[in-house]
């Protein structure tokens, strides 16, 4: 009697309880529902005074240019000496001139005196030498240990000072924002003070960043007055675009195939590259510093990596990889100006495969479909990161395509981990790409296989060298042009396809955003490795088209 | 009288609890030391090939790397002891700051999702252990199991299926409105966009509490 009584008053304490928490639960959504009625609606639709932008790219340690934030994209707060236009061409921002000395050891620029920091303060040449040194050693993401040093020999005129001559240097007047000397210190990246287009307002960490039009800004004022990025996954990207909520949105191919109403997919080249690295030199027993084997009997042999270059089909791999979100790469930087055309071939050619193969001395002796030279047989491991399903698909279609002319390619997954250690002797799916000319050189370069990622093939060739160094070694970027694409191809050698074939570049992947039909983002750059945040390279043209 | 053994015995598990802590400490230490992940790596990621040889030593100097295993932990516990907790690598930021931040609104779902979970587990786990062996503790069981063996990014994801995508009820993102500045984010905007990360932390726990409950009214 007792214990039922007992159990009957639980009973209904619990019921209570859970009375009690329904009805609690049943009020709070009738509430949230009223909520996202009212409060959303500010949020909802883009204008020319606020628009949602979903690309990704937080950047985590802040925005200081000199441990590396602005480098590519737009840097926002601050503003660069030069900058690439919509054709990637070197056009002034901060800079009125700029020369280069006869031994390309001094840079001189002059700058423009009507700058002002967003705090007030004019713009000097003395905060330029500041930036660049500052930049010199600080252990960010931006190198700049070529400066000797950066001096202000005027208030408008600066003189930087290289250990040694670097054309690519430009590249750091492009993508180096300068800071205010009297405002750099080490709460700077959270406080950002600059003469960019756009001033900090809010940066809740790890959801949004929000922006305003820095009315002290020298250049033409920006068409859109409020940006708010919005930090979300590619997917949460995607259903914020759907929903109307965001105006930018950059979506991964498989997503791109879907449409948005009142949304147009851009399609944006990219030198967002893809490609085979093959291990160039035989197998000796030779190792790394790290104790990493090096070396490859079959990849060793120039007729392997030329027949592979030729048998690939690169459009099929666009077509049915990418969803037609890409185009066929024949050198690590096809689309930008500093690529030489005449190094493409003709590839999809199995035929000419078979052709170099049989030349090299490659026969299928015993008939089992896979060549044999003497004792070797021709085959290789390509090895992938087994997080990216893009060069999964990459290396299982290209090995599917070596198959046909007797070359046995056989695809493994690893972490990046394992692959470091494997990548001096077995084929790599590699993807890099970029507007500095530096990740050539370092790709190509022998002396600069050191046992890491560059040049972690151990490519080398003493002519291609020399016509690295006089690349680099050239006082301008029109003047190294002529040098960086004779090392891809000069009609005689060079590290492409039709001469030691290094790598069989396969693909460049477009990045795809959709794009409010309300916003005019202009003719967006060639975009260089990393989808997202390099859109913004113009965000202060962009404009709004409705009322 | 009674205070003596209360306080050896609080001071035995202070003493144990900062021993435990060490012994993490250490074992963290050395643990991501061995890892064959390689910050620097990690850091540069795709920029690898314009970072030469002398900005990667720039940024191992930056971050002590250059120093061996030991010294960098000698450092840290000598300045942790200090009271300097050290900067962040990945924020560049105080450690303190970058606690102190996320702490807040961790504090503030926390709170709601233990009440929630309390009571409906409690609730849930006296009907179960009151009926028990009926139907209706049957599906309570069913429940609590499901749930217990559910993992929580899962069960987030459902919900955020269901009521943001689907039914629109509930905010994607944030814990505010984007857009919308710090100072005026409203009270109720504040609570929607709270609602479903607490309800789902509280969906989980209920069956934890409900079961344990259920067991000692048997």
């Amino acid at each position: 009697m007792m214990n039922r009584r007992l159990r009957l008053s639980t009973l209904s304490l619990g019921a209570v309880l859970l009375g009690q928490v329904l009805v609690g639960c049943g009020a709070g959504q009738t509430e949230s529902a009223n909520v996202s009625d009212s409060g959303a609606s500010p949020a909802q639709t883009g204008s020319a005074e606020q628009i949602v932008l979903t690309i990704g790219g937080e950047s985590e340690d802040g925005y200081d240019p000199t441990l590396g934030w602005g480098r590519y994209g737009s840097p926002l707060f601050q503003s660069t000496l030069l900058r690439r236009d919509d054709n990637l061409d070197i056009v002034n921002d901060l800079a009125t001139d700029y020369t280069v000395s006869e031994d390309g050891l001094t840079w001189t620029v002059t700058i423009r005196d009507d700058a002002v920091f967003s705090d007030g303060e004019p713009l000097t040449a003395a905060d330029v030498a500041y930036t660049f040194n500052k930049a010199a050693e600080s252990g960010g993401l931006t190198d700049v240990t070529v400066l000797d040093e950066a001096v202000a020999t005027d208030d408008t005129t600066v003189e930087l000072r290289l250990k040694q001559p670097q054309s690519t240097f430009v590249n750091r007047l492009i993508t180096l924002g300068i800071v205010p000397e009297h405002a750099h210190g080490p709460d700077y990246a959270r406080n950002p003070v600059g003469s960019g287009p756009y001033q900090l307002v809010q940066w809740d960490e790890g959801q949004q960043l929000i922006v305003e039009v820095n009315p002290n800004y020298y250049g033409e004022a920006p068409g859109i007055q409020r940006l708010v990025f919005l930090f979300v996954e590619e997917d949460g990207a995607f259903a914020a675009a759907k929903a109307g909520q965001s105006q930018v949105a950059s979506v991964p191919p498989s997503l791109a195939v879907q449409s948005i109403d009142g949304m147009t997919l851009y399609d944006v080249t990219s030198v967002d590259n893809r490609g085979l690295m093959f291990p160039y030199e035989p197998a000796t027993g030779r190792t790394t510093p790290n104790g990493a084997p090096i070396g490859n009997d079959v990849t060793a042999d120039l007729a392997i990596r030329q027949a592979v270059n030729f048998a690939i089909d690169r459009q099929a791999l666009v077509d049915g990889v990418l969803e037609g979100y890409g185009s066929p790469a024949y050198g690590p930087v096809s689309g930008l100006a500093w690529e030489e055309p005449k190094a493409n071939i003709e590839d999809a050619d199995p035929e000419r495969a078979k052709e170099i193969l049989a030349a090299g001395g490659w026969a299928d002796s015993n008939g089992d479909g896979v060549l044999e030279k003497g004792d070797l047989k021709a085959e290789f491991t390509i090895l992938y990161p087994a997080s990216d399903s893009t060069r999964q698909a990459l290396a299982l279609s290209a090995a599917e395509m070596l198959k046909p002319i007797g070359i046995q390619a056989n695809v493994e997954g690893k972490s990046w981990d394992e692959i470091t250690l494997a990548m001096h002797s077995n084929v790599v799916v590699f993807g890099w790409g970029s507007h500095d000319q530096t990740e050539m050189y370092n790709l190509y370069y022998s002396q600069a296989a050191q046992g890491d990622f560059f040049n972690a093939g151990y490519y080398a060739n003493s002519a291609i060298d020399t016509t690295l160094d006089l690349a680099m070694g050239a006082p301008s970027e029109a003047e190294a042009i002529a040098f960086w694409q004779a090392a891809q191809w000069d009609g005689d050698q060079g590290f492409t396809a039709q001469g030691d074939a290094a790598w069989a570049w396969l693909v460049n992947l477009d990045h795809t955003y959709f794009v409010s039909d309300c916003l005019d983002i202009g003719q967006p750059q060639v975009e260089p490795h990393g989808h997202g945040w390099p859109i913004t390279a113009n965000i202060a043209e962009w404009t709004w088209t409705c009322n | 009288m009674q205070l003596r053994p209360i306080l050896l015995f609080a001071l035995r598990k202070l003493l144990r609890l900062g021993l435990l802590l060490l012994a993490v400490a250490v074992f963290t230490f050395v643990l991501l030391s061995l890892s064959p992940i390689d910050p620097l790596q990690a850091y540069i990621g795709a920029d690898m090939m314009q970072i030469g040889p002398e900005q990667q030593e720039l940024i191992a100097e930056r971050w002590g790397l250059d120093q061996p295993m030991i010294v960098r932990f000698w450092d840290w516990l000598g300045q942790l002891v200090q009271g300097n907790w050290g900067t962040s690598l990945v924020f560049n930021q105080p450690v303190e700051a970058v606690i102190a931040t996320r702490f807040q609104a961790s504090l503030q779902m926390l709170a709601i999702a233990w009440l929630l979970s309390g009571l409906l587990g409690l609730g849930l786990g006296i009907v179960a252990g009151a009926l028990a062996g009926t139907w209706c503790d049957r599906a309570i069981r069913l429940y609590a199991y499901t749930l217990a063996s559910a993992p929580t990014f899962w069960v987030a994801l459902l919900l955020l299926i269901t009521f943001s995508v689907s039914l629109k009820v509930t905010p994607i993102c944030c814990a505010a409105p984007p857009g919308v500045l710090a100072a005026d984010v409203t009270l109720w905007q504040h609570l929607h966009h709270l609602l479903l990360p607490a309800i789902t932390l509280s969906i989980i726990g209920i069956a934890n509490i409900a079961l344990h409950t259920r067991q000692k009214l048997r």
